[in-house]
């Protein structure tokens, strides 16, 4: 098999500003950082939300108090500019105590088609859901108890990508203390993969198996939501990778990793 | 009327009889366990410590060193012993008023145990909390409450986003929030110039669809939070019955230890509830500063349980007796510390201090009632605390009204407790006279005399008494002859040959020194010669002054004469105390007398250097002279009288005899015999009454004449009522055994003139006129003669007038 460091050096992580949130980039830092890669960040502006701001009647409800208030162009634009340089501060610190190298690119665009370009030469392309409803709470954390650590879910298809994303999960199941859930398909021989699976990611990680309901099921992500998930790896497929991310993506509510 | 007879040698100092003292040595005695001599005293103290009633607390007055304290300790403790210990006492934390922490009373010996008992159990809730919060199947639970949640904010808004897809328009998150974008038919969000080319009616429509999303997305935002606390309650809720289950068992525990005590099952009950309600303090993520700030591992919230003991009666077997050495406000009354931490001041229950009174709660505190009053604040806090019967402790700044900070109010605990200030007599009459509440707080005055009559039984007692210090204090034992010694200058100390000091202090002083002399020597007891050595070497050290004085004496530069006779210089006798030593000084006065109105001019105190007694003394005189001489002529001198090389204040009237024997000798120019020194106070009759410190007054005589050499003429003239104070030194006794030196006794100026002038003084006869060549005589003639050149001077005066 082919060493995954050899091969693994390119991270994509594309943000999407709605979601407010820094947990892809954070998890794509970190995986840079084990494997040594060089991480991008991919900043985009949703184009939607300026052509909204057009509209006469536009209007936004405020998260927490639930207040319209009238919707500009120039404000959305502020407010990009503020996270785009949240996510720059972000990480120039991960660069300095990381030790990795990082560039931070800004586009407007439609989220999904933006990251697809911008991963085409990626082995990892982090992405997130962009058109969930997913509420985020506006208030700060109250401090939370010592959880365990939520686990690594990975697809695992037998292909060279599965088990390069079989690889970087064990990875980090084993630094997190994590445990690992394969996903396999649903028309999958249990007891091989489950050899496989097990030869690949050695003694000591508790590995629990799942099956895709459908192959063709729309929520594929939604299956992973019911349960715990810090990151969801699936390899890359051949096929449309706008609709294969799309599918999984649907629901989900940790990034999802596309590894090639 | 005639002259005394000098005082025999045995009148001169009363020997102790020791043929009465049945023992060789002291240790052959019992100790003394009763106070001597005190019966009043006594009397009081066992009456305030027996009555119960409000008030009834005592002032011990007396002088210093009469063993005030020693024996009000020892009546207290016998008194003591007799009652039932008190309660203990400690403070816990209040869960209604966290700055009022709540007295709890225990039994005597519970309060260690309960404290123990909730520090254990604050060790085990430090560990059993976290532990039952780190259970898996409390993360799975809290989990799922959080899981529900979300389900139930995005379910909301999954459903909207769906009837806004139905609609053809999206559900978009913004930087700040949500809103509503209409989608064109390539399902993107319309662009303005699309929209603009919309017809009027599709483009009201779809702001009317818009409009009513967001009214519902309104109203679902609004639902967040309600559902959110709803979490909350339900997080709550598990904590709650994880923490119960937690601890439910570790109070019970503590509970069944402490059974038979309802106050601490209540506390406990409310600490369960309160660890209960509150959990989430306790547990180690609610602290993240704790490390920083060095502070102990156990959760911050559970040092609130820590019991803090105020009075512990463990051990004891008796009524606690108190004495306190510096009693200030928050000796007395306690105090709430403070501990600086990260530049702040903070405070809670365990920094409460107890004070004296809490101590002494249920028994006695002995205080020294000077050292009370010279405290701030300190007298006002014992009296508020006797007055109000509970101590309640505040922090002297809010006692003093200058600052109102947040500090602890310790609920105050109920006072019941006899209080015994020790003082001196002036400060228990001035606080009766300037302080009303004296009168009602401490009704009972045990009076301590410094005095106790001498006789067979007594000395008996103090020789038990003396053996009793010896013992207790690990001196040698004493021969007889040493007590005897001891109680003859007991009997000199008290200044009077029938009784005897009991200043415990002193005696105890002389004990040791004894003790010090006879080791020297290498004896096993201490004799009498130890005795006097102790005496002898105390006077020495302390009487350099004496010396100097004599010195200036001697050498004449003060001027004393001892032989030989002079009219209107006489010897009179003072006495200068320095405290501890006190010694006496001849000091001349003298007379003139002339021609004058009845003026009689005391130098003295014309140059303000006359006390007030004294002065009452020197116009005592001029009326004699009047009453006596002059009934039917005017008394017409005008003399002066004065001490002379005093350049001091000379205070008292144990000098008007020997003024006005100086002043009969100038009137009659009547030699006196300068080798006799006189001391007494003398009345309007001529009656010589009694003075102070005659015994110093011999002695300091005694002391220049032996220096010049005893004549047999010397000798001093002392009141008829000073006999029974006579306890001179031995050289002046054997001095006047020998016939070197007298003293005599007399009750009259008639008397002490004789003996001055060795004339008769002479009576009245049936006519009322004195025997020719008496003193009265002379004097009385003398005043005529004024009189009359007086008389013929007024009329050559008048005559000249006229022409």
């Amino acid at each position: 098999m082919q060493s995954g460091t050899d091969t693994i050096n390119r991270i994509l992580v594309a943000l999407n500003p709605a979601a407010r949130d820094l947990e892809a980039l954070e998890q794509a830092v970190e995986m840079a950082a084990r494997i040594r890669g060089h991480l991008m960040a991919l900043f985009v502006e949703d184009v939607n939300l300026f052509d909204l701001a057009e509209l006469p009647f536009a209007r936004e409800l405020d998260r927490a108090s639930g207040s319209a208030r009238p919707l500009e162009s120039a404000a959305v634009a502020r407010a990009m500019r503020a996270d785009a340089e949240r996510v720059r501060r972000t990480l120039q610190a991960a660069a300095q105590s990381r030790q990795i190298s990082t560039e931070l690119k800004v586009v407007r665009g439609h989220y999904m088609a933006a990251a697809v370009e911008a991963g085409a030469g990626c082995n990892f392309v982090f992405l997130s859901d962009a058109t969930t409803v997913a509420y985020a709470s506006p208030r700060a954390r109250q401090p939370s108890m010592q959880r365990r650590p939520k686990p690594i879910w990975v697809l695992f298809d037998a292909s060279p990508a599965s088990e390069r994303a079989l690889s970087v999960a064990v990875g980090l199941c084993r630094e997190r203390g994590a445990g690992l859930m394969v996903l396999l398909p649903p028309d999958a021989d249990l007891d091989v993969q489950r050899s496989r699976v097990q030869a690949l990611a050695g003694a000591g990680i508790a590995v629990d198996y799942h099956r895709l309901p459908d192959p063709d099921s729309a929520a594929g992500g939604a299956s992973v939501m019911r349960e715990d998930c810090a990151l969801f790896l699936v390899p890359r497929s051949a096929q449309d990778v706008a609709d294969h991310a799309a599918r999984f993506l649907k629901g989900l509510r940790c990034p999802l990793v596309l590894v090639s | 009327m005639t002259a005394p007879p000098p005082l025999e040698a045995k009148a001169l100092y009363v020997s102790c009889d020791q043929s009465r003292l049945h023992f060789d040595t002291t240790t052959e005695l019992e100790e003394l366990d009763d106070v001597l001599g005190q019966p009043r005293a006594l009397e009081a103290l066992h009456f305030g410590t027996g009555i119960s009633s409000d008030g009834f607390n005592i002032y011990a007055l007396g002088t210093p060193g009469t063993g005030k304290f020693e024996t009000v300790k020892q009546i207290l403790e016998q008194q003591a012993a007799k009652r039932e210990l008190p309660p203990d006492w400690c403070y816990v934390y209040n869960f209604k008023q966290p700055h009022k922490p709540n007295a709890l009373q225990l039994p005597a010996g519970h309060a260690v145990k309960f404290r123990d008992d909730m520090e254990q159990l604050i060790d085990d809730l430090s560990a059993a909390i976290p532990a039952a919060f780190e259970t898996e199947e409390y993360h799975s639970r809290i989990e799922e409450l959080e899981r529900q949640l979300s389900e139930r904010r995005d379910g909301a808004l999954g459903e909207l986003a769906d009837e806004a897809a139905r609609n053809n328009i999206r559900f978009l998150h913004t930087p700040a929030g949500f809103a509503f974008a209409p989608l064109d038919e390539k399902g993107e969000v319309i662009r303005p110039d699309a929209f603009e080319r919309l017809p009027a009616g599709e483009k009201r429509g779809i702001e009317h669809t818009v409009d009513t999303l967001q009214k519902k997305l309104q109203k679902i935002i609004h639902q967040f939070p309600i559902w959110q606390k709803e979490t909350r309650e339900k997080v709550k809720q598990l904590e709650q019955e994880i923490a119960r289950y937690a601890v439910e068992h570790l109070i019970a525990d503590i509970k069944a230890r402490h059974g038979d005590l309802p106050e601490v099952q209540e506390y406990l009950d409310d600490v369960e509830k309160d660890i209960v309600d509150n959990v989430r303090d306790f547990r180690p993520e609610a602290n993240p500063q704790a490390s920083l700030l060095g502070g102990s591992s156990q959760p911050q919230g559970l040092a609130r349980y820590k019991v803090n003991v105020l009075v512990d009666h463990g051990g004891e077997n008796a009524a606690p007796v108190v004495y306190q050495d510096l009693p200030n406000y928050a000796n007395l009354v306690g105090r709430v510390e403070y501990r600086a931490q990260m530049g702040m001041l903070l405070t809670d229950l365990t920094l409460i201090k107890a004070g004296d009174l809490h101590r002494s709660n249920g028994g006695y505190l002995i205080l020294d009632a000077e050292r009370v009053l010279v405290q701030p604040l300190a007298w006002d806090g014992l009296k508020r605390a006797l007055r109000s019967r509970e101590i309640r402790i505040e922090p002297l700044e809010k006692a003093f009204g200058f600052m109102s900070t947040v500090s602890l109010e310790p609920e105050p605990i109920p006072l019941e407790v006899k209080v015994v200030l020790i003082g001196e007599r002036w400060l228990y009459y001035l606080l009766s006279y300037h302080d009303p509440e004296f009168a009602d707080l401490f009704k009972v005055a045990a009076d301590f005399d410094e005095h106790m009559d001498r006789d067979g039984e007594v000395e008996t007692g103090f020789a038990r008494l003396l053996g009793t210090i010896a013992a207790r204090n690990r001196l040698l034992p004493l021969k007889r002859q040493a007590v005897a010694r001891v109680i003859e200058h007991s009997a000199r100390v008290a200044g009077d040959s029938a009784k005897l000091s009991i200043q415990l202090r002193g005696l105890s002083d002389l004990l040791h020194e004894a003790d010090y002399w006879a080791r020297r020597a290498e004896r096993a007891h201490v004799t009498r010669d130890d005795v006097q050595r102790a005496i002898d070497a105390r006077v020495f050290r302390v009487d350099r002054i004496r010396s100097h004085v004599y010195e200036l004496i001697e050498r004449g530069t003060l001027k004393i004469d001892t032989d030989g006779a002079k009219a209107g210089q006489i010897n009179a006798l003072s006495v200068i105390d320095l405290g501890d030593f006190s010694f006496g000084q001849p000091s001349r006065v003298t007379a003139t007398a002339r021609l004058g109105s009845g003026e009689l001019v005391d130098i003295q105190r014309e140059t303000e250097l006359g006390g007030n007694v004294h002065s009452k003394g020197v116009l005592i005189l001029s009326h004699y002279l009047a009453s006596r001489y002059a009934t039917n002529h005017p008394l017409s001198v005008a003399a002066s009288l004065v001490f002379e090389q005093s350049y001091g204040l000379v205070e008292g009237d144990s000098a008007s005899l020997a003024e006005l024997c100086a002043l009969l000798s100038a009137l009659g120019q009547l030699p006196i015999e300068q080798s006799l020194a006189v001391t007494g106070s003398v009345n309007q009759l001529g009656e010589v009454q009694a003075i102070g410190s005659v015994n110093e007054k011999i002695e300091g005589y005694f002391d220049i004449c032996k220096a010049r050499g005893l004549t047999g003429n010397q000798a001093v003239l002392i009141p008829q009522a000073n006999t029974r104070h006579l306890m001179l030194r031995h050289d002046v006794v054997e001095a006047a055994a020998a016939g070197k030196f007298a003293v005599y006794a007399v009750s009259s100026v008639d008397e002490a003139m004789e003996l001055l002038t060795g004339l008769a003084a002479g009576e009245r006869d049936k006519d009322g006129v004195f025997p020719a060549e008496s003193v009265n005589r002379r004097v009385e003639e003398a005043l005529i003669s004024l009189a009359m050149r007086r008389h013929e001077f007024a009329k050559s005066e008048e005559g000249d007038e006229e022409d």
